[in-house]
């Protein structure tokens, strides 16, 4: 069964891949990513660093079917031995969001392209008269 | 007396392949008309199958327009509501949109899927737009983006104005009659 530490795992390595269509929103803070009629979306609230991201899955009437935070807020916990050691499964915290949401932004702003459009530019600009 | 018998085996013969003759006859005629009688109800069935195909079709292009006009109806009762800043009027309905909007993607005719894909991106946008809405109500504060979320909605609208002359204009040539 498919939970929500399996679908921001997922999310990470395919947004890192830019292979989730992540798009803007009339909130400048959230984005969203459209699979069929099901929706994901990824939204910070609260000013940085201490923001909280938040990630919900929506059904296709747009109901929230389950949702993933991270609250920068609240201190990590403190050290735990690794999950080898204990022998039991690793538990998510969703610490993964931020990043997650820093690389959504990215790719539904077009931030990579536009830096590449930039940098054409600024080598194809002739010298500047100091004239 | 043996020529007498030899006449007699020789019409009894004569007479059984006259009477082959005549129940084959029977079997072809009686053969031939029992599969026209299934061609004629084949094609009877085909032709109601047909028939309640296309009732289907046009029903299904029916609840699509009715579905679209509602959902335009939302939209401009919403925007003329984001206009006038009444924000808990607005709030129950984004549901009411939001499932009209899930009823037309269902009922959107084949060749008109990048409208489907235009309600899944849809839905997703109310529901954040409502969850916008409802927050500022909750923390009383300000809504900053309100243009953005007409500009929204005009998008939405934009769409479903195109698909409802789509649906109206494959209706025309199909010869089927929408209501006025």
């Amino acid at each position: 069964m498919a939970n929500m530490s399996q679908i921001v795992s997922q999310l990470k390595v395919l947004t890192g891949q830019n292979r989730v269509p992540w798009k803007t929103t009339s909130d400048r803070s959230a984005f969203v990513a459209v699979y069929g009629d099901l929706s994901v979306r990824i939204a910070s609230r609260g000013d940085e660093p201490q923001n909280t991201v938040v990630l919900g899955v929506y059904d296709k009437l747009g109901n929230l079917l389950d949702s993933a935070s991270h609250d920068a807020s609240i201190p990590p916990a403190a050290p735990r031995p690794p999950a080898a050691q204990l022998n039991i499964s690793m538990q998510n915290d969703y610490s993964d969001l931020k990043p997650l949401y820093q690389s959504a932004r990215r790719i539904a702003l077009g931030a990579d392209q536009s830096l590449a459009n930039l940098l054409e530019r600024m080598n194809a600009s002739p010298p500047v008269s100091t004239d | 007396m043996d020529v007498w018998l030899d006449w007699t085996s020789l019409a009894v013969g004569i007479g059984g392949l006259i009477a082959g003759i005549l129940g084959l006859r029977f079997a072809f005629l009686a053969n031939q008309s029992a599969q026209l009688a299934k061609r004629a109800a084949t094609s009877a069935e085909e032709a109601a199958n047909s028939a309640r195909t296309e009732a289907q079709r046009a029903l299904t292009r029916d609840l699509s327009l009715v579905d679209i006009e509602r959902a335009i109806a939302s939209i401009s009762r919403l925007k003329e509501l984001h206009r006038r800043g009444n924000w808990e009027a607005a709030v129950p309905l984004y549901p009411d949109l939001r499932r009209t909007l899930s009823d037309i993607r269902v009922s959107i005719p084949t060749n008109l899927d990048q409208f489907r894909d235009a309600i899944n991106d849809a839905v997703p946008q109310v529901t954040l737009m409502e969850d916008q809405v409802s927050r500022a109500l909750h923390e009383s504060t300000e809504l900053e983006n309100a243009p953005e979320l007409s500009e929204i909605l005009n998008g939405i609208q934009q769409d479903l104005e195109t698909l409802q002359q789509l649906v109206l204009s494959r209706m025309s040539t199909e010869g089927i009659k929408w209501r006025t």
